[in-house]
């Protein structure tokens, strides 16, 4: 079969980690082909090189057989490559058909109009050309995307997790437009970590872990079981000891929690569990499905829509992110640079913006800054944080640096729940494991800790129980032994193929 | 971005020397543009410079005159200051003005048996209270309403201004005067002259201080670190704790309270009464003053008197060399817009590309 696309050992370094590591992939014409793998797999770096966004360290890249070199995605459309981003790029203030005409020579906007209609009827995409994008759904949004694409006469369409944003009638609405596109030719790369829409949609699939292909496979030669295995199964690295704690009473109980995210969508669907004195209670899962709302209703930055959250017996629900903080609550938030620190004040000044108001920090409403130098001095030296001094803005530092200055002020105050969301994402493996040894260490003085992290090795390294959460829901709580035993089904389930009773 | 092989990047950490230059610098660089402004005049730009000069600080009348037009726009740049620190866009420093001088004037007409100790500070409270009152609805608009700041603040001042014009033509017009004004305040109200034969008063060392108070809650206290919290991220300072709309009432009042002072200081300090106009533009020249300190109270004082110093001076700059008032507004203008230009210097630099850095091309095929 004629090959649309060919990458041959393509590989793209970031500062700090490989992205892609010699990929091969190859595309057929008129087929759709599923990148499968989790979040960091390297599945949108290699479509951003395809598409002319990022240029790769080395490999070499092949459109029907020729090699191109692609400087910026103008190179790309002018060879029939599309794509539609995870974060739409629309322009809101303006209609259908003027964003779909952007960067493009055109006539009358009335022919363009015409044109778009023809299209749309073609492909079943239905949208109306004069309507304002910040008029439509994120549905309606995604087809103009698409549309943008066929009007400029892509032979390629790249969709990057296309389905995150869908309901599961405009999902199925997407699939039948997909399958008109490569019943005419087309060929579809299709983006997901869904097992069961890549099974569905795909002709063949192409599996990807840690910046490297695993596998390509013909959707007919495989199961869901078998690419949960290749999405998630790795060799062990080196494991931490966990320490053996006696598990006391429940600190945190959540029941029935349900909540809505920011666009309004549902995001936790009565989600009901409890943790122990001393225990880690790790959830398990691919980003976006209600794992960072979760931390939120906890912590007192999200309203809940229903259920009861209580800590130590005391009831959560309602009270203030300052108020939860004072019952023993930390926070090690996910997005460290925009919530959890404040960049552009000093070092010194984030240590203590969570207890500043009272003292020994604030002596009658007035900042104590000997005490404060003190502490920082101290916890830069305990956590061994690099500063030039505790002076510095601290926007200078470095992520890993960064992330100790978090844990130094949510652990010095020796709280009786950590919340830590994606506690060592995007850090060295020097620093994952620090902060590693310190969640285990705060387990050791009795803490309980929830964990929420994509990084499936670090939840299954180190929780006493595994959550595993899909589309708000939970849908199976493991024990140690048991997740970490048959790690394919923690695979099924945060794909939602698998549900435990 | 990309100029030729002239390269525009980010830099990673804004060295600290820039934030001392880059002003300096704008307000140079901005005499230098005017000179040609001047030069259209027909006059030797060093030679207005001189006077300009001359005109500010050449004798002890000068210098105080300077410093009484200081006290205005050091009351409006500390607030700006306030409200800008914790990304609250209050211009509506005029309206606040104009309500601090009718909250004041109403003091001083109403109070007349009080003695001085007693009634100056109680105008002074009560001024503050109504700039920070009238401040505090545009906060409201924007919590309640989600109506933008600058929109509403900007209207506020109109409405202000005038609500004290059709006050001085009506209620409180004093008959026995051509223009529209209230009666003179009670002689008790005034603020006494510090320096005999000058118009040096009260309102002056009362401005000084109260950069230094501004300075001590942004920076020493609790209250200043939520508002710079806030300011400078408010999902963090959310996730710490710190309620982020009541951070937000109380600067808003604290801003509005202070330029609130600026009007009690024309008010009782220079004019005595209320008139139409007590401010000419004192309030919209507090952002100027505010951003050339780069929010900085101490800083704003010397940003206070350099613009204090434009205005006193060009009368004699006029008087000597011709050159026209009007023209130290344009150069208000230019040094504004130098500083906001240059101010972007602090987070871009230029960098030669070498020669391994060039862009690619096609390998096979053409486009």
């Amino acid at each position: 079969m004629e090959l649309a696309v060919e990458m041959k050992g393509i590989t793209k370094i970031f500062p700090g980690v490989i992205a892609c590591d010699g990929v091969d992939f190859s595309l057929r014409k008129g087929e759709i082909h599923s990148l499968l793998g989790e979040n960091g797999a390297g599945k949108t770096t290699l479509m951003n090189i395809l598409y002319g966004l990022y240029k790769p360290e080395s490999g070499s890249i092949f459109l029907n057989g020729k090699e191109v070199y692609l400087r910026s995605p103008r190179d790309a459309i002018s060879f029939g490559i599309g794509m539609v981003h995870q974060h739409f790029t629309l322009v809101l203030p303006l209609t259908v058909v003027e964003n779909i005409v952007m960067g493009t020579k055109y006539g009358s906007l009335n022919l363009v109009a015409g044109k778009i209609k023809e299209l749309a009827d073609r492909y079943g995409l239905n949208v109306d050309p004069w309507a304002y994008i910040w008029q439509l759904s994120m549905g309606e949004r995604q087809r103009v995307e698409i549309l943008k694409a066929l009007y400029r006469d892509v032979d390629v369409l790249i969709l990057d997790e296309p389905t995150t944003v869908l309901t599961f009638q405009e999902t199925e609405e997407l699939f039948s437009v997909l399958k008109k596109m490569k019943s005419e030719g087309k060929s579809v790369i299709f983006i997901s970590h869904k097992l069961n829409e890549v099974m569905e949609i795909s002709d063949r699939i192409t599996v990807l872990r840690d910046g490297k292909v695993i596998n390509t496979v013909n959707k007919a030669d495989t199961s869901q079981k078998e690419l949960a295995k290749m999405m998630v199964g790795r060799e062990v690295v080196f494991r931490l000891q966990r320490p053996e704690v006696r598990i006391g009473g429940v600190v945190l109980e959540l029941k029935d929690v349900s909540c809505l995210n920011d666009k309004g969508m549902v995001a936790l669907k009565g989600v009901s569990f409890d943790i122990r004195e001393g225990e880690i209670f790790g959830i398990a899962g691919v980003a976006g499905n209600g794992q960072s709302e979760l931390a939120e209703v906890i912590t007192g930055l999200r309203p809940l829509t229903g259920g009861s959250i209580r800590l130590l017996g005391e009831d959560l629900v309602g009270r203030t992110p300052r108020e939860i903080r004072e019952v023993g609550v930390s926070h090690v938030p996910e997005d460290r640079m925009d919530v959890g620190l404040i960049l552009d004040m000093t070092v010194k000044e984030n240590f203590v913006s969570d207890r500043f108001y009272k003292p020994p920090v604030s002596r009658s409403g007035f900042l104590n800054y000997s005490y404060m130098n003190e502490l920082a001095k101290d916890l830069i030296q305990q956590y061994g944080i690099k500063t030039p001094g505790v002076d510095a803005v601290t926007r200078i530092l470095s992520g890993g640096n960064l992330q100790k200055i978090v844990l130094a002020r949510e652990l010095s105050s020796n709280p009786r729940l950590i919340v830590a969301a994606q506690p060592t994402q995007g850090l060295d493996v020097g620093t994952t494991e620090y902060i590693r040894r310190l969640l285990l260490e705060e387990k050791s003085k009795g803490a309980a800790i929830l964990l929420i992290s994509e990084d499936l090795e670090e939840v299954l390294s180190l929780s006493d129980r595994i959550a595993v959460m899909y589309e708000g829901e939970i849908m199976g709580i493991l024990d140690y032994d048991r997740a970490n035993k048959d790690i394919e089904l923690v695979g099924l389930m945060m794909a939602g193929a698998e549900r435990l009773g | 971005m990309r100029i030729g092989r002239l390269l525009i990047e980010e830099r990673p950490v804004p060295p600290l020397w820039i934030r001392f230059v880059i002003p300096i610098v704008s307000v140079l660089l901005g005499l230098f543009l005017g000179s040609f402004l001047i030069m259209f005049a027909k006059v030797d730009p060093l030679k207005a410079y001189y006077y300009l000069f001359y005109g500010a600080w050449g004798n002890k009348y000068f210098i105080t005159e300077t410093l009484v037009k200081m006290s205005p726009l050091l009351f409006t740049g500390l607030a700006v200051d306030v409200a800008f620190t914790a990304k609250f866009w209050n211009i509506g420093m005029e309206g606040q003005l104009y309500v601090g001088a009718l909250a004041s004037v109403w003091v001083g007409l109403t109070f007349t048996t009080l003695p001085s100790w007693l009634i100056i500070p109680l105008a002074l409270v009560v001024a503050f209270l109504a700039g920070a009152t009238w401040a505090l609805l545009a906060g409201f608009l924007k919590y309640r309403l989600r109506a933008n700041e600058v929109v509403t603040t900007i209207m506020m001042n109109y409405v202000m201004i005038l609500l004290v014009s059709s006050i001085v033509h009506g209620p409180w017009r004093d008959p026995r005067t051509f223009w529209p004004s209230s009666p003179i305040v009670t002689r008790s109200a005034f603020l006494p002259i510090l320096i005999k034969g000058t118009r040096f008063h009260l309102g002056v060392v009362i401005a000084l201080v109260t950069a230094v108070v501004v300075y001590i809650i942004l920076w020493k206290t609790t209250w200043g670190y939520s508002i710079r919290a806030v300011g400078a991220n408010p999902k963090g300072a959310n996730y710490a704790g710190i309620n982020v709309v009541r951070t937000i009432v109380l600067t808003t009042m604290i801003s509005g309270g202070v330029a609130g002072l600026a009007g009690f200081d024309q008010a009782l300090g220079i004019q005595h009464q209320l008139i139409e106009n007590i401010s000419p533009g004192y309030g919209f020249m507090g952002v100027a003053v505010g951003l050339l300190s780069r929010l900085h109270p101490i800083g704003t004082i010397i940003s206070a008197v350099f613009f204090a110093s434009l205005i006193t001076g060009s009368e004699m700059m006029q008087r000597a060399t011709g050159v026209p008032v009007g023209l130290t507004y344009a150069l208000q203008g230019i040094v504004l817009i130098v500083l906001l230009a240059t101010m972007s210097l602090e987070k871009y630099r230029l960098r030669l590309l070498k020669g391994s850095e060039k862009g690619g091309g096609i390998k096979d095929g053409t486009l």
